[in-house]
């Protein structure tokens, strides 16, 4: 894929928001971008603000978002609301979404803390959503759940054992 | 202005309501001590203060509760007062008393009444004794199931059983009827012997759809104690408050007048001094039951002082240096109606786990009614160490209604980025049906699973996605000016450049 020329290339881009996906196309036209979502198209001006706050006017109306770049994607909220977008280049989301079935998945802690007890042993068979590992942060008990079902083919991390944000837990494959 | 109480206190506490302490301090002219742990050096509590110091490293168990090195600060300090907030030693009679032997005065109650109340079997035994009702129960029970039954009857079904050597629902059952009494009494025996090697239960009246509401009290050292209304607390996450509001919408004015002398009853017995809490649940039926007093100032004090117009905490300076109560009985009265939504660092669709991390930028909301009491600022990093509450946002309204949409508008104003807070499960509850209805009890959450599951809702997806890819672009255009076109030219669209930083999926 080119890379965008203002005023002249036009983007494409898979999003994924909640659990719903949409086509985007997007480009710069005259200062203005060009935002095309499932083909309902957006004018839109948009200014850079305070921290993470963007204004946007389309079609006469005002929004005004922050756009916070995560780990795990763009998380934008608007009002009180909240939604986690994850965006990709075109036919690698197909890819993605066969890996993400049968390959391997990494659980890994979203805080630092202390790892209280493992659920699991090597080899369990799991469920996805069933409880696999217990850590301790901000003097609570967090029970860390299994992103998909499969078989726990390593443990990285003993009881007592304190971690980091994002450490790697265990394995699932 | 009068003579201020006190000339120095310090604040042996930290987050916002440590702030929400030396606000009331500095309006009534007292010099504030802030103390602080190694990673609080740069907290909001210790820029507010006039004075602070270091009492050691951040596990609280090395800092804010280390009762010999906060009455060292206080003595260096010249301190004549500790307020000790919430929480940590806000409720240690050990340190109350270790305050009165160096000679400084504890803004709290004394270390005996202290004692009195936070027993729990003595104070269950005092409120029988004084008349206020408590939750029908037995002592331990040894017998066989036909024994059970026979004090299960008298208590009156459903009834819980519980185990006598712990909590957390381990060992617990409900029992609506004879007829399962005998195969839940041998679960409940089991389950306690594993869980606690010990399978001793006994026998409480099941209370249906509990609402928590709880009385405010004020008492001085000349004898006087008055109540300020009640606050409801029934929105729950494991039996920590999230919402509470005052008055409660099932609270009528004679009702209110009765709770009122019960709780004032409560802690008369205990010889109680300065402010506190007296804890209910009330049954479907109408009943109240007394729960606990909370000996100190509660995290929802401000929707009191909303309603009441009473700055409780410095009714408990005043009270602590020996003065009196700021009105009489017959002087309070409740003005309209407030809300209170706990901002929390906490995942609400991942059953509330902890999200501390760095708050990038906020806004808090503004405007008639609207108060915040927060304890953080832009770049702020929400430690590990302690809990996780941000901040508190209260709404006044002229009535509950009232209250409730302008809680909806002031959190759609506020803005916490940087990480996950539980800003948009508060705006949920503020549109439900049920919650706007005052159908409130302590299994709310768990009645309406909707309210903690992550919203899809296809208006917001547009929204966000038109905003992340413009977002997105315009960092592709960013990024494509600065970097040299060799790269690119060596076989490394923006694309795959950009793959590399966070927010895209490579």
């Amino acid at each position: 894929m080119a890379r965008p020329q203002p005023g002249v290339a036009v983007v494409k881009i898979n999003a994924k928001a909640g659990q719903q996906f949409l086509d985007v196309n997007i480009q710069r036209e005259n200062g203005v971008y060009v935002v095309e979502v499932d083909d309902v198209r957006y004018d839109v001006d948009v200014h850079k603000l305070e921290g993470d706050f963007f204004s946007i006017l389309t079609d006469g109306k005002s929004y005004e978002v922050s756009v916070e770049t995560t780990r795990d994607g763009y998380r934008v909220r608007h009002g009180a609301a909240e939604q986690l977008v994850t965006l990709s280049d075109p036919g690698r989301q197909a890819r993605e979404s066969m890996r993400d079935a049968q390959g391997p998945e990494r659980v890994c802690s979203v805080m630092p803390g202390k790892v209280v007890r493992l659920l699991v042993n090597e080899g369990d068979a799991v469920e996805a959503g069933q409880g696999v590992v217990v850590v301790e942060a901000m003097k609570m008990e967090n029970e860390i759940a299994a992103p998909k079902a499969g078989r726990i083919s390593s443990i990285a991390v003993a009881a007592d054992q304190a971690v980091e944000a994002g450490a790697e837990l265990l394995v699932i494959e | 202005m009068n003579n201020p109480p006190f000339k120095k206190v310090l604040i042996a506490n930290r987050g916002e309501i440590a702030v929400r302490v030396i606000r009331a301090c500095h309006e009534m002219g007292i010099r504030t001590v802030a103390v602080y742990s190694d990673v609080d050096r740069t907290a909001l509590h210790v820029r507010f203060a006039h004075e602070a110091r270091h009492i050691g490293p951040s596990p609280s168990t090395e800092s804010y509760l280390r009762i010999d090195r906060i009455i060292d600060a206080a003595k260096h300090a010249g301190a004549e007062a500790i307020h000790p907030g919430y929480g940590f030693l806000a409720e240690n009679a050990a340190f109350a008393q270790a305050c009165r032997d160096a000679g400084i005065a504890f803004i709290g109650p004394p270390p005996e009444a202290m004692e009195a109340v936070g027993d729990k079997v003595r104070a269950r035994k005092m409120m029988t004794e004084a008349g206020v009702p408590v939750v029908p129960g037995t002592p331990p029970l040894e017998g066989d199931a036909k024994d059970v039954a026979k004090a299960a009857a008298e208590i009156g079904y459903p009834v819980l059983l519980k185990a006598a050597a712990g909590g957390g629902g381990k060992g617990m059952r409900i029992v609506r009827g004879d007829d399962e009494l005998p195969s839940l009494l041998d679960q409940a025996r089991g389950e306690a012997a594993s869980a606690f090697g010990d399978a001793t239960v006994f026998l409480e009246k099941y209370i249906e759809r509990p609402r928590h509401i709880e009385v405010q009290v004020l008492a001085d050292t000349r004898g006087n104690c008055i109540h300020l209304g009640e606050r409801e607390c029934s929105i729950q996450r494991r039996h920590q408050k999230l919402i509470e509001e005052c008055p409660s919408p099932v609270v009528d004015e004679a009702t209110r007048a009765k709770i009122g002398e019960l709780a004032v009853t409560a802690v008369k017995a205990a010889g109680y001094v300065n402010a506190g809490t007296v804890e209910f649940l009330r049954d479907d039926d109408g009943s109240f039951y007394f729960m606990e007093v909370n000996a100190r100032l509660q995290v929802e004090h401000p929707v009191t002082e909303m309603v009441t117009g009473i700055d409780l905490v410095k009714a408990m300076l005043e009270v602590a240096a020996g003065g009196p109560l700021p009105v009489t009985q017959d002087q309070v009265s409740l003005r309209g109606h407030a809300i209170e939504c706990r901002i929390i660092a906490e995942d609400p669709a991942r059953n509330f786990m902890p999200s501390p991390g760095t708050i990038r930028a906020q806004r808090p909301p503004g405007g008639p009614g609207v108060r915040f009491d927060g304890g953080t600022y832009d770049g702020y990093t929400v430690p590990v160490f302690y809990d996780p509450l941000i901040g508190k946002l209260v709404c006044w309204g002229r009535d509950r209604a009232h209250a409730i949409v302008r809680m909806a508008r002031a959190l759609d104003e506020m803005r916490i980025d940087g990480l996950t807070t539980s800003i948009s499960f508060h705006r949920k509850v503020m549109d439900h049906p049920s919650f706007k209805d005052g159908d409130l009890h302590t299994g709310f959450l768990d009645e309406h699973p909707e309210l903690v599951s992550p919203g899809d809702d296809p208006w917001l997806n547009e929204i966000a996605v038109v905003a992340a890819a413009v977002a997105h672009f315009r960092r592709m255009e960013l990024s494509s000016q600065q970097q040299p076109a060799a790269r690119d030219g060596g076989g490394r669209s923006a694309w795959k450049w950009h793959g590399r930083n966070r927010g895209w999926r490579s």
